[in-house]
């Protein structure tokens, strides 16, 4: 029997045979054993390539796409100057937020900054996998766009981003409780039924302007509801903030963990095709950018689970 | 079988594209963001489907928008921007598989023996060693054809070749794929 050739396959499966030809090859693969599974094989593979080629990163990392290649919009109306110390100003706002300490009088200039050693406690002490999630990167890189030439500035900034920041991370757990997210992580937490930390978010579940902090926010509200809609809100969350970490290769990755641990939970929770669709998504995008490790193994588990 | 989406969709008007193109040529980076704008998520996914990692995607298309910047003086009169934005993206994933490839990254041939079974997930892990086997045509066919789903005309249109080619850059492409990832096909030609 004279079987199909793989060029014929291929045209079968993008549809671009004739219909002639289209008719010739069902026949043949209605009597072909040879034929059909290899095609079966095709087909699967085409599944296979669509799940792992294809990646929609969002309109929130469009949004700065171009920005930057082509550095920021120019500024069209007036009023420069307040936007300027506006966005001087917002890194320390987001900062004081979170720590609860009361804030300066006025947005402090580079002169006045206060230096390193006065944050209460110092970055270098953080806990290295603790350290996953910060958004310490996206912060300097905020800031250095706004303020490059001001060195000193972005230092004293970055630390006081680092500082506010770290105490939320640790607190972060989407998966149920019989899935914890990966070992190393959930060593770097503190257990459950601590006490939540007096620099922890104080006004409750935040809603403010930084993606970052609603993502932790939805984490922890995700962490107390447990309910699958809870864990979809916290993955949503990360997903908006997802660009805010796009600077560094680690905290992406990281980022990427907390959406599929989140979306995973939630499917979890309560299945449906729609979660499942959107975990396994999930799952891929983090497997694709994740360190070897605990995590990564976990997280093909997580896969392996999804699909059966 | 999958149908293929219209290339419609995937082009700037042609009288608005040739106005943005001849202001950036003169230097206006706002109708080069235009452009950017435009193109800027095709491009994203071209570039991710070549990598398979959103940070080097995210790289590899700045890298190609900021390489047409630079060049766009050179692009022909009459000839489209995407077609000719793409052949920087595709050169650049070369060099940058390239020079991965030297940092002792895991390159051609390196790909570990398929095992005789293969659960989806272990299909996927032996389509991603074997993905960066294929030829840089044969990738951005394949890339056209799985992440824009186009049609042989458009993806050859994109690519400056004949459909024939573009469906012979595509079977080989699958035919590598299925020889990496299966045993006992036999004779895939």
């Amino acid at each position: 029997m004279i079987h199909l050739t793989l060029n014929q396959i291929s045209a079968y499966i993008d549809a671009e045979l004739p219909e002639a030809s289209v008719e010739l090859v069902r026949l043949h693969l209605s009597s072909c054993l040879e034929c059909t599974e290899r095609f079966g094989h095709i087909e699967e593979q085409e599944s296979a390539l669509a799940r792992l080629l294809v990646n929609e990163p969002g309109d929130p990392f469009f949004a700065r796409f171009a920005e930057r290649v082509l550095g920021p919009e120019p500024v069209k109306r007036a009023e420069p100057e307040k936007r300027a110390e506006a966005a001087r100003a917002e890194p320390l706002k987001k900062a004081q937020a979170v720590r609860a300490v009361p804030p300066p009088k006025e947005a402090p200039t580079p002169r006045e900054a206060p230096p390193p050693k006065a944050a209460p406690k110092p970055a270098a002490a953080v806990p290295k996998a603790a350290d996953r999630v910060t958004g310490s990167a996206p912060r300097k890189a905020g800031v250095a766009r706004i303020l490059l030439p001001v060195g000193a500035l972005l230092i004293v900034l970055s630390a006081a981003a680092v500082i506010a920041i770290r105490p939320r991370i640790p607190q972060i757990s989407f998966a149920p409780a019989d899935r914890r997210p990966p070992l190393a992580a959930a060593q770097a937490r503190p257990p459950r039924d601590s006490p939540p930390s007096p620099e922890a978010a104080p006004h409750g579940p935040a809603e403010g302007s930084d993606p970052l902090e609603r993502a932790a926010a939805k984490s922890s509200e995700a962490e107390r509801a447990g309910t699958a809609e809870a864990h979809d809100a916290a993955a949503a969350a990360w997903e908006e903030a997802l660009p805010e970490l796009e600077q560094n290769a680690d905290e992406l990755a990281a980022g990427r963990h907390e959406i599929a641990a989140a979306r995973y939970a939630a499917w979890s929770r309560t299945a449906t095709p729609e979660r499942r669709d959107a975990a396994m998504r999930a799952v891929r995008a983090y497997l694709l950018c994740a360190p070897a490790g605990a995590e990564r193994d976990r997280a093909w588990t997580w896969l392996a689970e999804l699909k059966r | 079988m999958a149908e293929s989406k219209s290339a419609e969709t995937l082009w700037m008007d042609e009288a608005l594209e040739t106005e943005r193109v001849r202001a950036a040529q003169q230097g206006d980076r706002e109708a080069y963001r235009q452009l950017i704008r435009h193109y800027e998520r095709p491009v994203y996914r071209l570039a991710y489907a070549l990598t398979r990692n959103h940070d080097e995607a995210t790289a590899l298309a700045i890298e190609t928008f900021t390489r047409g910047l630079a060049e766009i003086s050179r692009l022909p009169e009459g000839k489209r921007f995407f077609p000719w934005l793409l052949r920087f993206a595709r050169n650049l994933s070369v060099t940058r598989a390239r020079r991965r490839a030297d940092a002792g990254a895991k390159g051609p041939g390196a790909a570990p023996a398929p095992a005789p079974e293969s659960s989806p997930v272990e299909l996927e892990q032996r389509l991603l060693d074997a993905l960066g086997e294929l030829r840089p045509d044969e990738q951005m066919a394949l890339a056209l054809k799985v992440g824009e789903r186009l049609s042989y005309a458009d993806i050859a249109t994109l690519l400056d070749h004949s459909a024939g080619v573009t469906l012979s850059r595509l079977s080989s492409a699958r035919a590598l794929l299925l020889t990496r990832t299966r045993e006992g096909i036999g004779d895939l030609s």
